[in-house]
């Protein structure tokens, strides 16, 4: 009967998928959405994203040690990006943090890696444009009323 | 278990399971009684006994034999006996159901088309896509074939134009080619369900993405999302007759307006180009040609249904757990309302209160739009997918009479099909501010009621600093306590 052939068609596909994406499925499980590490001025930075009850949790450390921590709602403000940067003008490295806001808005964090404070922080009501260079951080935001603005922010 | 090892056992498990089920399978072949046909209940049903009136509402996953009457196929109701997976009654009793609850529940659709003899005998395919039930298994004399009956999304019997009849055409296939097909839409179903995962991988950031890869640009994310061989992709779903609602024709209303974006977008003229192109489709449906003012009549009107429809399949009343009532979708905060999806829906779309509303990104002059909004919601497909995938449990069921049509629909399917119906706009914006509102009462237990819901708004839109929250919760929430939808839509927004 073709139910039988379709049952084990079925597991069949279903074991080549398990057999494929076990470890990404591992790291799914592990509620993991974002790592990264990288050498800075000769220095190691971490960011860790993981979900936890509802929320998305992002942790900056600098060398190992807890520099900033935020929680952010995992449907309406989801994490999207992080960047590591060191500016012409400055000895210290920055994060720049790019989540949604909103069902269908934007904001950027630009957060110190020495201190973990808060530097900059721009919403906007749609899809922003950002642009990081060398010398900082230039971002077009759109309001509700959808007029553009530009926001810059240098250390 | 060493990782490898663990892959093996899970394989080997995995096939001596599918041949143990598949030799069963053969081995077990189904009672055939004449003059009925065998189903299984997909959505729960009320049955009534005909001998001693009690009523019993079956589950998911109960099996049937449905009477067959070939003089009553257009009657309002249906004779079905309870029996196990063989088609053996477990009683003897007979019951009574609603004919149209029955298809709707027991309704099968293909994705490629199907090979019948029409009712006068001539040979005819039925659109993929078309929900079929069947009315007669006939396994007697020398062809074996199903009977069957074409119905629409609301369960009633249709003729091949899609229009509802008392008296539909009995379809008649041989059981290979039903089986066949059966089968190629279950396996159909699996990969778009893996691709869909797969996506969920990629949007959670747990899966290497093929670069370069450019947030909103449409275009490149499908590339990059090829990692299914071609071969094994699910073969696109075509659209079938449609019932007579909102949106009859078979190309929906986004991928129609998305057909018109490379002659607009950049261009001068382009948003009244493309607000004209969406009153041109607005026409099109029962919304055509009403005035703004009507609209917002309209759209309180629906909110009220769908709203309706979501309390009619979520009976939960919640409990203690603030944390789990968040992420319980069946259980309704008593602070939702659908005054406030109505204000809502009058913030994204003042103006124009159009359904068929695309969002201003279209006219960039980019290759891919950088937004996905769209709608009354203005619902972008990250919001979207972050509902129907969240980590502790699916926060957009599709389980209303409304949303029952985004089944078996990958999540870019039925965020772009959202624009065939306003009922489906407005339900996932309710189910999205229910979450909101429970998700805020776990992180503030003692918060009123304003509180919460001013945090929902807020959730919506991206700060508290905007007008957004003014018009919705200060003014136009208040005035629908005591004036029409139009006048608080006039008074707030125009």
């Amino acid at each position: 009967m073709k139910r039988g052939i379709s049952v084990f068609a079925l597991f069949l596909l279903i074991s080549f998928n398990i057999m494929g994406k076990a470890t990404l499925e591992d790291i799914k499980n592990l509620h993991l959405i974002h790592y990264q590490q990288i050498d800075l001025l000769e220095d190691p930075y971490q960011a860790l994203v993981y979900y936890e009850k509802g929320d998305e949790v992002i942790e900056l450390y600098n060398d190992k040690k807890l520099v900033f921590k935020k929680k952010i709602s995992s449907v309406t403000d989801g994490f999207k990006k992080i960047d590591f940067k060191v500016m012409d003008e400055s000895t210290t490295p920055y994060a720049i943090i790019q989540q949604q806001k909103g069902v269908h808005g934007e904001q950027v964090m630009i957060i110190s890696l020495a201190d973990g404070k808060e530097l900059f922080h721009q919403t906007s009501a749609w899809p922003m444009e950002i642009i990081i260079d060398h010398k900082g951080v230039d971002v077009k935001v759109v309001d509700e009323k959808k007029k553009t603005s530009q926001k810059r922010w240098r250390p | 278990m060493n990782k490898r090892l663990f892959f093996v056992f899970l394989i080997s498990a995995s096939f001596f399971a599918s041949f143990g089920l598949s030799s069963w399978a053969v081995d077990s072949e189904i009672y055939r009684a004449e003059n009925s046909s065998f189903h299984l209940v997909g959505d729960s049903l009320s049955v009534k006994s005909v001998s001693n009136g009690e009523t019993l509402q079956l589950g998911h996953d109960t099996y049937l034999r449905a009477l067959y009457d070939d003089q009553n196929l257009g009657s309002w109701d249906v004779k079905v006996m309870i029996v196990d997976e063989d088609n053996i009654p477990i009683s003897g009793d007979t019951y009574q159901t609603s004919r149209k609850y029955f298809n709707k529940s027991v309704a099968v659709k293909f994705s490629e088309r199907l090979d019948v003899l029409d009712e006068n005998g001539k040979d005819r395919k039925v659109p993929a896509g078309v929900r079929l039930v069947r009315v007669n298994d006939v396994f007697q004399g020398g062809w074996r074939y199903y009977a069957m009956v074409m119905v629409n999304d609301l369960g009633e019997t249709i003729d091949w134009n899609g229009n509802p009849t008392k008296n539909p055409p009995v379809l008649k296939t041989s059981m290979g080619n039903y089986d066949s097909a059966d089968l190629n839409s279950h396996l159909n179903e699996v990969i778009s369900s893996l691709v869909s995962k797969k996506e969920v991988l990629e949007e959670e950031g747990t899966l290497l993405k093929v670069e370069p890869h450019c947030p909103g640009c449409e275009d490149q994310e499908e590339k990059s999302e090829l990692i299914l061989d071609t071969a094994t992709r699910p073969i696109p779903r075509p659209e079938g007759l449609r019932a007579p609602n909102f949106w009859n024709e078979d190309t929906i209303p986004h991928q129609l307006v998305m057909d018109q974006r490379n002659s607009l977008k950049g261009k001068k003229g382009c948003e009244s180009d493309r607000r004209k192109y969406e009153e041109e489709l607005l026409d099109k449906t029962s919304w055509g040609h009403l005035s703004v003012d009507q609209r917002a009549d309209k759209i309180y009107e629906v909110a009220k249904e769908s709203f309706a429809a979501m309390k009619e399949v979520s009976s939960d009343r919640g409990g203690s757990n603030n944390y789990a009532n968040s992420v319980n979708a069946n259980y309704i905060s008593p602070i939702i309302t659908p005054e406030l999806v109505t204000c809502i829906a009058f913030q994204e779309t003042s103006g124009s209160l159009n359904p068929m509303m695309q969002n201003y990104t279209y006219c960039s002059n980019t290759k891919g739009m950088t937004s996905t909004a769209h709608g009354l919601g203005q619902m972008t497909r990250g919001t979207f997918k972050k509902m129907k995938n969240h980590p502790d449990s699916d926060q957009l069921p599709y389980t209303t009479k409304y949303s029952q049509s985004l089944r078996g629909r990958s999540v870019r399917e039925a965020h772009q099909y959202l624009s065939t119906d306003p009922h489906l706009q407005l339900e996932v914006s309710l189910r999205l501010l229910n979450f909101e509102v429970k998700f805020a009462k776990w992180k503030n237990p003692n918060a009123s009621n304003e509180t919460l819901l001013k945090k929902a708004v807020t959730q919506y839109d991206h700060d508290n600093k905007s007008k957004y929250v003014k018009n919705v919760y200060d003014q136009c929430i208040p005035c629908m306590k005591k004036k029409s939808a139009k006048e608080c839509y006039n008074e707030t927004w125009d």
